[in-house]
């Protein structure tokens, strides 16, 4: 560039001086060749032939041309979809190792063509990226961010995608080839007629149950339409496919650009309205394209895009009462429910849909085919449908053809997983809450054994669960969530925050239990049944006072016969004990069993009160630092301790006790330990009348009652304090540390305690 | 209106998914189509079924623009469309005029060479695309940096007397212009992917 193009291009820009932009103005009005470089640098000779004539006029159409004309290119568009636009001559022989067929779509980002994988031996659907498309950047973030989302689902009705192939000339994707087109396919072999009932139900339970594993994984499809449900030759075989507009919460950015995403017949009101879309807008756009399926029409049919926006977000579509009378009322229900524009009254989650098909279609009230998709169930299950199925013969309702038991799904161990994020999600296999709670309250309403894995490594909070079934809440593989228990201030102090009614696991699950003030409600209140702790680490502080941060709720609040087992597990619980006992009145009742290894205490441990229990108390590899080990608060309660390769430390005492002898005169406690560590810097056993302060003593004491304490160490002259910890260290996943006792004893001491007690994972 | 610049309209309506780029493409370019059917002798209906006709083979022809993007201009690619539902048009009434001597329905012996005729529609074409783009231009400047722009670039005052005229040194009268000219550029290949950028 010439110094007096850099100079015109300045004044252009208004980056001169100002004398120099004088001189140069001056020499501008003198000089034409200057004045047409000026002109031609301004771009002023592209638009000559226009510029000269002044702003012409705009040429009108009228308002009804305009609107037919668009009504007649979204009519194109809307047929258009998929059929061929490419002619066979602009088909490439061969992509990558497959030998190109036939083209079978067309979609917004490329063609998919029917293809021969030669190296495999097997047809294949190929996606294939336009040319214009590959030039885009953003296009390609969209292709790949579909095939890792369908290769990350893995379901058997979502689409399967083989191989994605990513070059800078051309890019692809091998899926499964779904020979039986899609549901669109089959809507316009007859165009306005409904499908068949059992039609419409099975295609509900592939996408609800693909659904529901998509969700699970926080992505959302937004783009359910019947052109993206696919069908195989066999009745089960439906995937759902098209994953081009499918994004996670990460994934805002990429399509802000596009105001509007998604098929327009069958997007949600929250989508029309270009809000932001979660889970929900699928759920709303499958109740579309059942509605479709049951009627022949979509809920809409404006085809003024500005008309048919604002009828989805107003309008309420033709009711299914009149439009589908056919349909079983639980199913014009649900599909209507789906359809309801305010996605917080839709139905909660894709599993509960499918949860309800299953339910509905099993229990006699869908007409024929009753068993559609069903599995393998209990006895008893097959009594109730077939109960059902002899009451509405002998009512002579219709005629039943066949009662297929086929499907391959089993429903139970559902995983649920979680995922924070905004809005913060708990979503699973089939199911998408909205909190802990909400899926724990889901699953235990299903019958089966259920286990929910939480995928975060974020702290989530939570108030109150009820166990009613049989659940086992972990750690999703490699996540260390941290749970955050919070008072919610609607159930009774006496209910702990997990009220365990049914035997509950825990493993690889951080606790959090904080408050500014000491009433706290247990942690885990465990009535007449099992809880187990694995790998986990369960942590309670209350920041108050010293002499008040006294809480004889334990941590875990057992009442009754219940089990107890922690294993490699880490607690603390500085002024409370982490388990206390109580009977249920009945001693036939009242005999828990508490089960501890590998594992680590911190502050008190174990406490007995109110009702007299029975305890048989297994303690093995463990390291307990306590101001108490054992607390007995209600006289009449009996302590059966098995402790072996165990370290304790204690500052006040070893045991305390109302008394040191029940009412008929023999000690309450039996103690066998072997191999133990003990560092007790007060009594052994203290009661208000007596202190059992030597070991001598205590062993007499317990020699009476078949207890002893064999080949254990016991080193009262050292005061060993009790590792201080600080609250935001703790909270902060901080370590400290126990004694070796075989640093101080040499190799007859117990074997080091801390490399075997790992505590919680990681 | 505000169009998007990195992403052309051409390129926005091959995506399915993005309703509202047809929308704005059919308002654009639904005009155009009828004012040169009108002008070419075709009546009210009829121009309005021709523009139908055009918009909706542009639909389903636009990924075959979009695959040979390279082999010309959309002004050019359009006219194709146009010419040939125009010739369709006038076959069918030659057609009809075969069976109803008599009745002129149309002068067809005035039609322009094709020559003449393409450079009409090149004419119209970059007249209402101009027009568009100094419609939308308009809403995003000031009413003194459009003046400044219109009365040099349009009306042929010059630079001095248009500063004097704003009271506006003519440096900035050349930087106001200067801007308007360049969004004008933006707005045009925003459009229609014409002309080649500023250097």
């Amino acid at each position: 560039m010439s110094l007096a193009d850099k100079t015109l291009l300045a004044l252009l820009e208004g980056a001169l001086p100002e004398e120099e932009e004088q001189a140069l103005l001056a020499q501008i009005e003198s000089d034409p060749v200057l004045r047409d470089r000026l002109a031609t640098l301004s771009g002023e000779y592209i638009l000559l032939s226009e510029l000269g004539k002044g702003i012409p006029q705009a040429l009108a159409l009228d308002e009804e041309v305009a609107k037919a004309t668009v009504k007649a290119v979204h009519q194109v568009r809307y047929e258009n979809q998929a059929t061929s636009l490419i002619s066979l001559g602009e088909r490439p022989e061969k992509i990558g190792s497959f030998k190109v067929m036939e083209k079978i779509a067309q979609g917004g980002m490329g063609m998919v063509y029917r293809a021969y994988d030669e190296t495999l031996d097997r047809e294949v659907a190929l996606k294939v990226l336009h040319f214009s498309a590959a030039a885009d950047p953003q296009m390609h973030e969209r292709f790949l961010r579909e095939a890792r989302a369908m290769a990350d689902i893995n379901h058997r009705h979502v689409l399967s995608i083989h191989q994605v192939v990513h070059q800078p000339d051309v890019s692809f994707m091998a899926m499964h080839l779904a020979v039986g087109g899609s549901v669109q396919d089959k809507l316009d072999k007859t165009p306005g007629t409904p499908l068949q009932i059992d039609d419409i139900v099975k295609i509900a339970i592939a996408v609800s149950d693909a659904l529901s594993s998509v969700h699970a994984r926080g992505l959302v499809h937004r783009d359910i339409k019947p052109s993206n449900i696919l069908l195989g030759l066999e009745p089960q075989e439906i995937w759902l496919a098209d994953f081009g507009l499918v994004r996670d919460g990460q994934m805002l950015s990429l399509t802000r650009s596009h105001m509007f995403i998604g098929t327009p017949l069958f997007m949600s009101p929250e989508q029309a309205a270009g809000e932001d879309v979660d889970y929900r807008s699928d759920l709303y756009s499958l109740g579309a394209v059942l509605y479709t399926l049951a009627t022949g029409f979509p809920p809409f049919t404006q085809t003024d895009f500005d008309e048919l926006r604002r009828a989805i977000s107003e309008d309420r579509p033709p009711p299914l009462k009149e439009k589908a009378s056919h349909l079983p009322l639980w199913l014009r229900h649900l599909i209507e429910s789906l359809l309801i524009k305010d996605r917080e009254k839709r139905p909660a989650n894709a599993a509960f849909v499918l949860d309800t098909l299953l339910n509905k279609t099993d229990q006699g009230r869908a007409p024929s085919r009753l068993l559609l998709g069903r599995r393998s169930r209990s006895k008893l299950r097959l009594k109730r449908s077939a109960l059902g199925l002899l009451s509405l013969i002998v009512l002579g309702a219709m005629a039943f053809v066949g009662t297929e038991q086929s499907g391959h799904t089993e429903m139970v161990n559902s995983v649920i997983s979680a995922r924070s994020g905004h809005p913060f999600w708990i979503t699973g296999q089939w199911g998408t809450f909205a909190s802990l709670e909400a899926a724990v309250a889901a699953l235990q309403h299903s019958r089966a054994n259920h286990e929910i894995a939480i995928n975060s490594n974020d702290t989530l909070g939570f108030g109150y669960l009820k166990i009613t079934q049989p659940l086992t809440l972990r750690a999703a593989n490699k996540r260390k969530p941290v749970l955050s228990a919070n008072e919610n201030g609607t159930v009774p102090q006496q209910f702990g925050h997990f009220e365990v009614l049914a035997p509950l696991t825990l493993r690889d699950i951080t606790i959090h239990q904080r408050s500014n003030h000491f009433q706290l409600r247990p942690l885990f209140t465990v009535r007449n049944t099992e809880l187990k702790l694995e790998h986990c680490r369960i942590v309670r502080s209350s920041r108050t006072q010293q002499e008040l941060r006294s809480i004889e709720r334990g941590l875990i609040s057992a009442f009754g016969s219940a089990r107890l087992s922690l294993d490699h597990t880490e607690s603390i619980a500085f002024g409370s004990p982490v388990i206390s006992l109580t009977g249920s009145g009945d001693p036939q009742t009242s005999r828990p069993l508490v089960k501890v290894s590998h594992s680590r205490i911190f502050g008190r441990f174990l406490s007995m009160r109110g009702h007299d229990v029975q305890v048989t108390l297994l303690v093995n590899r463990s390291g307990l630092a306590c101001n108490y080990i054992i607390d007995q608060q209600s006289p009449g309660s009996i302590l059966s301790a098995q402790v072996s390769g165990c370290l304790l430390i204690t500052s006040r005492a070893l045991m305390r006790g109302t008394v040191a002898r029940n009412s008929s005169g023999h000690p309450w406690l039996r103690w066998v330990g072997r191999n133990n560590y003990i560092c007790n810097a007060g009594p052994y056993l203290l009661t208000p009348d007596t202190a059992l302060e030597t070991i001598e003593e205590w062993q007499a004491y317990l020699e009476e009652n078949d207890g002893a304490c064999r080949q254990a160490f016991h080193d009262s002259g050292d005061q060993i304090n009790i590792p201080q910890i600080q609250d935001a260290r703790i909270f902060a996943g901080g370590t400290y540390e126990l004694p070796d006792p075989q640093q101080k004893h040499g190799l007859l001491a117990p074997a080091p305690l801390l490399p075997s007690i790992t505590g919680p994972r990681g | 209106m505000h169009v998007e610049t990195r992403v052309t309209l051409l390129h926005r309506i091959t995506d399915p998914a993005d309703q509202r780029a047809w929308e704005e493409f059919t308002k654009l370019y639904a005009p155009l189509v009828y004012a040169f059917a009108t002008r070419r002798g075709l009546q009210h209906a009829d121009a309005a079924d021709v523009t139908q006709d055009v918009l909706s083979a542009v639909a389903r022809a636009i990924h075959r623009f979009e695959y040979n993007r390279n082999r010309g201009t959309f002004r050019s690619w359009l006219y194709t469309i146009v010419r040939r539902r125009l010739a369709g048009f006038f076959d069918d009434i030659a057609r009809v005029r075969r069976n109803y001597e008599g009745e002129q329905l149309y002068n067809l012996d005035n039609h322009p060479a094709a020559a003449e005729e393409e450079e009409r529609w090149d004419q119209e074409f970059r007249t209402h695309i101009f027009q568009q783009a100094t419609e939308r231009a308009r809403e995003e400047f000031s009413e003194k940096i459009w003046l400044a722009f219109s009365l040099t670039a349009m009306d042929g005052i010059s630079v001095m007397d248009a500063g004097r005229k704003l009271q506006m040194r003519p440096g900035a009268v050349y930087v106001a212009r200067h801007r308007v000219i360049r969004r004008l550029h933006d707005i045009v290949k925003g459009l229609t992917e014409e002309p080649a950028p500023l250097p």
